[in-house]
Order: C-alpha cells, then sequence, then structure tokens
C-alpha cells in the first residue's frame, strides 16, 4: 500500500464539551476540494460516526461517496484527515457486487428459517403497524424490507401488511419480480 | 473582554433534549426550529443529532435523542444530563401517550430537579377518528405542561419557539437569581 499526501485535503480537530457535545474545534483546507463539505455542519455527525456508543469497536476510517476520512482520537478530541481516494473505484464495484450476493444468500436463508419472533403482544404490532405507516409516508418498500426492518417472518409480516391493507391505510404500489412494494393507501 | 464576552455567551447557552418513541416527530421539530426543510420520509436518528438555534437572546444546543430502546438506554441517560429544559414528544395516540409517562418517569431520574419538563403533543393535524388526543387531555394524563403542536406545517415555528422562549425566560431569571445569591 502506497501512502500519497496529495490525497490529504483538509483537516480538523472536533473537540467535546460536556454540556454542547462535539464542535468544530479548528479546521485546515489544504487545496480547493476543501470546500467539498461543510465542516461546521458535519463535525457532530462524523465525531458520532467514530465515537458514537459506549463500548465495542470504533472505526479508523469511513469511506464516503467522494472523500474518506482517516480520525485519530486522543482523550475526547478527534483528529479526523480528510483525503481524496484515487482509483478506487473498481475496487469498489468489484465489491459492491459481492455485497449484493451475500444480501442474496441471506434473502434465501431467512425465508427458509421461519422462526416466528415473538410478536404475538397487541402493543408490540400496533407499534409495528404506527412504524410501517410512518416508513412508508412519501415513498414505498418492498416486503422483505419491512420484514427485516421489525424482524418478523414472512407470515408475520404479511398479516401485518394484510391488516393494514384492509384498513385502507397502505396499499401495492407495484411488483417487482414476485416482491410486493407497498405505500402508503 | 474575551472571558466576559464569554460569560455573556454562556450565560446565554442553553441545553434542550429532546426525547420520544421513535416516529413520533423529535427530528421534525429539531427541523422545524433550525428552518430547514421538512421532508414526509422518515429516517430514524441513530444516537442523536445536535444543532444550535440562536433567536433573540438565546444560544439554544438542541439534542435530538433517538428513540430506539436500544440508544434511550446506552446513549440518552448519559447525554441527559445538564438539560435546561426536556421536551418529551408523543405523537397524540392513546398508547403512545402511556409511553410517555414511563419515558417521563425515566428521565426525571437524569435531568435535575429544576429542569422543566414539557409535553408536545405532536402530530394534532391527524383525524380525531384516528385516535389523535387533544392536547388538554394528554396533559390530564400525563400531570406535565403540554402544547400541541403539528411540527411538519413550517408555519408553527413561531409557536413553537414561543413555548421555548417563555419556558427559557423562567430558566434565565432562576439563572440570575443563583448569580446574585
Amino acid at each position: 500500500m502506497h501512502f500519497n499526501e496529495k490525497e490529504l485535503f483538509g483537516a480538523a480537530l472536533i473537540g467535546f464539551d460536556m454540556i454542547d457535545g462535539p464542535f468544530l474545534k479548528w479546521k485546515r483546507g489544504y487545496s480547493e476540494s476543501a470546500n467539498l463539505l461543510k465542516l461546521d455542519d458535519f463535525a457532530m455527525n462524523f465525531y458520532l460516526a467514530f465515537r458514537g456508543g459506549n463500548a465495542g469497536k470504533k472505526p479508523r476510517a469511513i469511506l464516503y461517496d467522494k472523500f474518506y476520512i482517516v480520525a485519530f482520537p486522543r482523550d475526547l478530541e478527534l483528529c479526523c484527515l480528510f483525503m481524496k481516494p484515487q482509483g478506487i473505484e473498481n475496487n469498489l464495484k468489484e465489491l459492491n457486487k459481492i455485497a449484493l450476493r451475500i444480501i442474496d444468500e441471506m434473502e434465501v436463508n431467512d425465508n427458509d428459517s421461519e422462526e416466528d419472533s415473538d410478536v404475538s403482544n397487541e402493543d408490540t404490532v400496533d407499534e409495528i403497524k404506527r412504524l410501517i405507516l410512518n416508513l412508508l409516508n412519501g415513498t414505498q418498500m418492498s416486503t422483505p424490507e419491512l420484514r427485516r426492518y421489525f424482524k418478523l417472518s414472512n407470515s408475520q409480516i404479511w398479516k401485518v401488511m394484510s391488516d393494514l391493507e384492509s384498513a385502507n391505510k397502505v396499499k401495492r404500489f407495484k411488483k417487482k419480480g414476485r416482491t410486493v412494494i407497498w405505500t402508503i393507501g | 473582554m474575551i472571558s466576559k464576552m464569554l460569560s455573556s455567551e454562556l450565560h446565554n447557552l442553553y441545553k434542550v433534549s429532546i426525547i420520544g418513541a421513535p416516529a413520533v416527530g423529535k427530528t421534525t421539530i429539531l427541523k422545524l426550529l433550525s428552518k430547514n426543510t421538512i421532508d414526509r420520509i422518515y429516517l430514524p436518528t441513530h444516537g442523536f443529532d445536535l444543532k444550535t438555534v440562536k433567536f433573540d437572546s438565546f444560544t439554544i444546543k438542541l439534542w435530538d435523542f433517538a428513540g430506539q430502546q436500544g440508544y434511550l438506554k446506552s446513549c440518552s441517560r448519559d447525554h441527559l444530563l445538564g438539560s435546561d429544559l426536556l421536551f418529551v414528544v408523543t405523537d397524540s395516540s392513546p398508547k403512545n401517550v402511556l409511553k410517555s409517562r414511563e419515558l417521563i418517569n425515566y428521565a426525571t431520574h437524569f435531568v435535575e430537579n429544576n429542569c422543566p419538563i414539557i409535553v408536545i403533543a405532536n402530530k394534532q393535524d391527524l383525524a380525531k377518528n384516528d385516535g389523535r388526543m387533544e392536547p388538554k387531555r394528554v396533559e390530564d394524563i400525563l400531570h406535565v405542561k403540554t402544547y400541541g403542536l403539528t411540527a411538519i406545517n413550517p408555519a408553527e415555528r413561531n409557536k413553537l419557539m414561543n413555548i421555548i422562549k417563555k419556558e427559557l425566560e423562567k430558566i434565565a431569571k432562576r439563572r440570575m437569581k443563583e448569580i446574585a445569591f
């Protein structure tokens, strides 16, 4: 692996205030690409992305669409280095193919295991229905997507969607292969 | 001079936290206050979001916490500390209002006794047939000052600002007294 310092287009230090939370303490742009993002707006998101959660492993680098960030924590502060990736498009394409393959395999496995999770509670079902209506507001989602969101089996999600459909709260937007895409009724 | 400026800024700085069950409109309230475009697509907040809003002499740091239980237990507990004002948002449906009662009980352990807790009975645009409760009814159940709101309506921004302003003015007076003391 080669290190190319020219990939570095900016740096920032994100501090953390116990009352206010993360804030942009210092920034420096090394090239015009530094204007790629408004750091003041994103300081919080970067901090959360690298240090979110109380325990567990934290990322060292995150790749975004047009840049990547490598971050080094020091106490509560986080030093972010902004880099422009070069020549990784092909790698990303290949990795995307692998990811799609994994998603497909998982789908088949999910369909095979029809273990019902505990959604017998009426309150839970009502809460799921309420959240589905919020999720579908202004957009469309497929049955498998909704099933994964709520960790339901095929029969459970179909029971929920049928109830909502009967109450005219959702409707079938279109079919993609054998998959039904839902939207608000 | 600088320390004087800093102390005056800190004096007018307030931490306002927003909690509530998933999909009740917490982030929409944050967007309403920060004049961001309100879209109708629900994307759950992960962890929390922070925005700074300035109006009159107040600088408000708004903490919008994710509604998911996992986040609430792992994240909001620590971050609720130091709140000057706590909003508990409900979508005004009977079940959600009852859940809010649990949430208020939970949150009271992590905020100071003098931190006002205000309930926002959101989604007042929904039909009564859908079970939407009036703010007064919500207040009777929760025993907490409750205001009705339709956060997806940008015209309601002033209403929300006035609610916050009213509460912050009380806190500012209290702070003045504490300083004088």
